[in-house]
């Protein structure tokens, strides 16, 4: 089990890398090699580390623990196989590191980011829509019964193609440098990772890590059913990259407008479900 | 937090890593309660390791409040 748990380290880190160096060529910059973020975790484990004077230390650490435990359960859950229900309530507690991380430092760049990450709590509404048309379309939510749907039916994503563009939106609500990242908006320095570095900030580069590659994993899973795993890799690396590129041409939207998005996203999906059940 | 400490936190996380492989392997645990091992124990190896070989130095300051 430990080798996936470093496969997944290793390919979310690289994936991190080919997301800013696509970023950087679209936007006609040279950018970095595209295993710049593996280096830059290992920079980070080496330099000189402390906790700031005003920081709560149980809190300013636990953050960084929590983080990686989380998305090494949610490794498991899909790998296992198990329950979306879970898979999503773990994405739900990603949102107390995102709070922790900027409460507990005591900078106020930091808090910002804790401020903004409760309003970009949006983000998770089309998450629970996306819950319901899965369910809708077969009849379970577990992730092995979604396999063997579409093993007799074919992808998922073609019945519930407006779940699949939800959980895009998702997925791109949580990249670095995308429309929605509000919470680490530059206009607040890196806002709630402001405080956390060195081998703090290089233990959360791990954890993010692996959220990247298990939300890409269970996106596949989902919407498109189960691949041998250098097939899975490939098509989570095409995912990215159409995900690099909304990041590339959107500009960052202010707090307000992720809400108005997502929130439109939501009511979109609502309508077809409403359509779906009643007029269908 | 001193680099012993990072070693040691390495030292024994690492040491249940090696177990939660072990054990569900020779049927003295399920493969699921290995696998929670790991979720427990990988987190405080990676802090560990990494505060083990960190540079050492540094004094705890005030938070970065703006240029």
């Amino acid at each position: 089990m430990i080798q996936y748990i470093l496969f997944a380290l290793a390919t979310g880190l690289l994936f991190h890398g080919i997301h800013r160096k696509l970023i950087a060529r679209i936007q006609g910059r040279p950018g970095p090699p595209v295993w710049q973020e593996i280096l830059h975790t290992l920079k980070f484990s080496f330099k000189q580390t402390w906790i700031p004077d005003t920081a709560s230390e149980v809190h300013f650490v636990g953050v960084v623990l929590i983080s990686i435990a989380i998305w090494i359960l949610a490794l498991g859950v899909v790998i296992y196989e198990g329950s979306v229900l879970l898979l999503f309530a773990i994405y739900l507690l990603h949102k107390i590191v995102e709070h922790g991380m900027g409460l507990s430092s005591g900078s106020p760049y930091a808090k910002f980011g804790a401020i903004r990450s409760v309003i970009s709590a949006a983000s998770e509404l089309p998450l629970f829509v996306t819950i319901l048309l899965i369910y809708y379309f077969t009849g379970s939510l577990m992730l092995s019964d979604i396999i063997q749907w579409q093993a007799s039916n074919g992808p998922l994503i073609i019945p519930a193609f407006p779940a699949a563009v939800a959980m895009y939106l998702i997925i791109l609500s949580k990249m670095h440098f995308g429309p929605f990242s509000i919470i680490e908006g530059k206009e607040i320095v890196s806002g709630n990772r402001t405080e956390h570095f060195g081998v703090w900030r290089a233990g959360l580069e791990a954890g993010f890590a692996i959220k990247t590659y298990v939300l890409l994993n269970a996106f596949v899973l989902i919407f498109l059913g189960s691949f041998s795993l250098p097939v899975l890799v490939l098509i989570m690396a095409v995912i990215l990259m159409t995900l690099s590129f909304v990041c590339a041409y959107c500009p960052l939207l202010g707090p307000y407008d992720t809400v108005t998005v997502q929130s439109l996203v939501t009511g979109v999906l609502l309508a077809y479900i409403i359509i779906l059940e009643v007029v269908l | 937090m001193q680099s012993r400490t990072g070693k040691k936190i390495a030292g024994t996380s690492l040491v249940i890593i090696i177990l939660a492989e072990l054990l569900p392997v020779a049927g003295m645990i399920p493969p699921w309660a290995g696998f929670i091992l790991l979720v427990l124990s990988v987190p405080w190896f990676l802090l560990g390791l990494m505060l083990w070989w960190r540079a050492p130095g540094g004094e705890s300051d005030l938070p970065f409040i703006g240029y």
